[in-house]
């Protein structure tokens, strides 16, 4: 390593606050037996003060989020029961229970979440003209385990209170894992009204009555039109 | 060290949560796009889940986390076949005939705009060294601790992420 860049690096360190009090000292030292070297420093500081600013400014503008405060979706404009119910977290609401319902009751559709109403062709109207609840369902079977699915920041969703199913139990209520949450005729129907069907996987937490903690894997489908 | 039997010893949806806002950073700088960047998350947290062997360290969890991380920003580059921010860009060499110094572009950067336009253009590693910096305001040891590198690593590549990054406000000077 040549000798400047090992003063750009202890230059650094010191703007850094990474330097002992020795080390400091020295560095001072040398800077009175070169006056160049004073004039580095107080670039450096100065320099440091502007990236920490636009960093910092850097990082809000391009809104990375904090804990906890993730879920919306640049496609939530887009998702009709965020519209319809004006908030996104009734969307991620109704997203844990659709996954719920995909993954142990095989809710045949979307139908449930989908309010009336609308414009035309939205992807509620299209959801809602497929609808087939099958939360009605569900409460007939109880396992042994229960699980509360809670929202993204760990609080317990009303209701939410789902028996755990083997696959043969909830084979028995109609659970097909084959088969499309929504059906290759709805996502036709979709593509052909001018919507793009991204499915993706999710993950979800769901806490057991006895305290234990699941994490449930789900498929999530994002809407939106070809145009944006 | 890997165990999966002791594995169970580590709340992994805590240490998710409590090291979220340091990946994100990570994912924002590597991907370039807040939105895949959150989506993304959830994929780490899938992989993680997915993992059968989870570090039993609670020292080694956020360099793992890290590294899952990584994978999963070249991963979504790989799907997209998308060019990170300007590559080419960034990889140029400054068009003036000596290297940019600090008081160069301490001058430059009066106009505030340049400074987030380099930032924006910065190679994604040298963006995310300097994002985890500066806003997580980390030492150098914890860093290293976080990205598994060594701390001679990291003092090299904040060096040289702060050098291209003088570089590239004095294109626009």
């Amino acid at each position: 390593m040549s000798k400047h860049t090992e003063q750009e690096l202890q230059i650094q360190r010191l703007v850094d606050g990474e330097l002992t009090r020795p080390q400091i000292q020295q560095l001072l030292r040398a800077a009175e037996a070169e006056p160049a070297l004073w004039r580095e420093l107080a670039v450096a500081f100065v320099e440091d003060r502007i990236l920490a600013n636009e960093a910092r400014q850097y990082a809000r503008d391009e809104a990375v989020l904090p804990a906890g405060a993730s879920g919306h979706s640049r496609y939530d404009h887009m998702n009709p029961t965020a519209e319809q119910h004006g908030s996104p977290s009734a969307w991620r609401s109704a997203g844990l229970w659709l996954a719920a319902a995909a993954m142990l009751l095989c809710a045949a559709g979307l139908g449930f979440l989908a309010g009336q109403g609308g414009k035309p062709q939205s992807p509620g109207e299209l959801m809602a003209g497929s609808a087939s609840s099958g939360r009605e369902r569900r409460s007939d079977q109880n396992g042994p385990y229960t699980f509360q699915l809670v929202d993204n920041q760990g609080q317990p969703i009303p209701n939410a209170v789902l028996p755990l199913l083997t696959e043969e139990a909830a084979a028995q209520l109609g659970y097909d894992p084959s088969r499309a949450t929504i059906p290759a005729a709805l996502q036709s129907e979709f593509r052909r009204a001018g919507y793009e069907l991204q499915p993706e996987i999710k993950f979800i937490e769901a806490r057991m009555n006895d305290g234990r903690r699941l994490s449930l894997p789900y498929s999530d489908l994002k809407i939106r039109s070809y145009g944006q | 060290m890997l165990d999966t039997a002791a594995a169970a010893t580590i709340d992994w949806t805590e240490e998710l949560e409590r090291n979220r806002p340091w990946m994100l950073k990570v994912l924002r700088s590597r991907v370039g796009d807040t939105h895949a960047a959150d989506d993304l998350l959830q994929e780490v947290a899938l992989a993680v889940l997915r993992q059968p062997a989870r570090p039993t360290n609670p020292g080694k969890v956020a360099p793992w986390l890290y590294r899952l991380t990584v994978r999963q920003a070249i991963n979504f580059h790989r799907r997209t076949k998308r060019r990170q921010w300007q590559p080419l860009v960034a990889e140029q060499e400054p068009a003036a005939d000596r290297e940019a110094t600090p008081l160069d572009w301490v001058m430059a950067s009066e106009e505030r705009a340049d400074v987030q336009q380099a930032l924006a253009r910065l190679k994604p590693r040298d963006r995310e060294i300097l994002l985890l910096k500066y806003t997580e305001n980390w030492t150098y040891e914890e860093l290293a601790r976080h990205t598994g590198a060594k701390v001679k690593t990291i003092e090299y590549r904040l060096l040289k992420a702060r050098q291209r990054l003088r570089r590239l406000v004095m294109q626009n000077f």
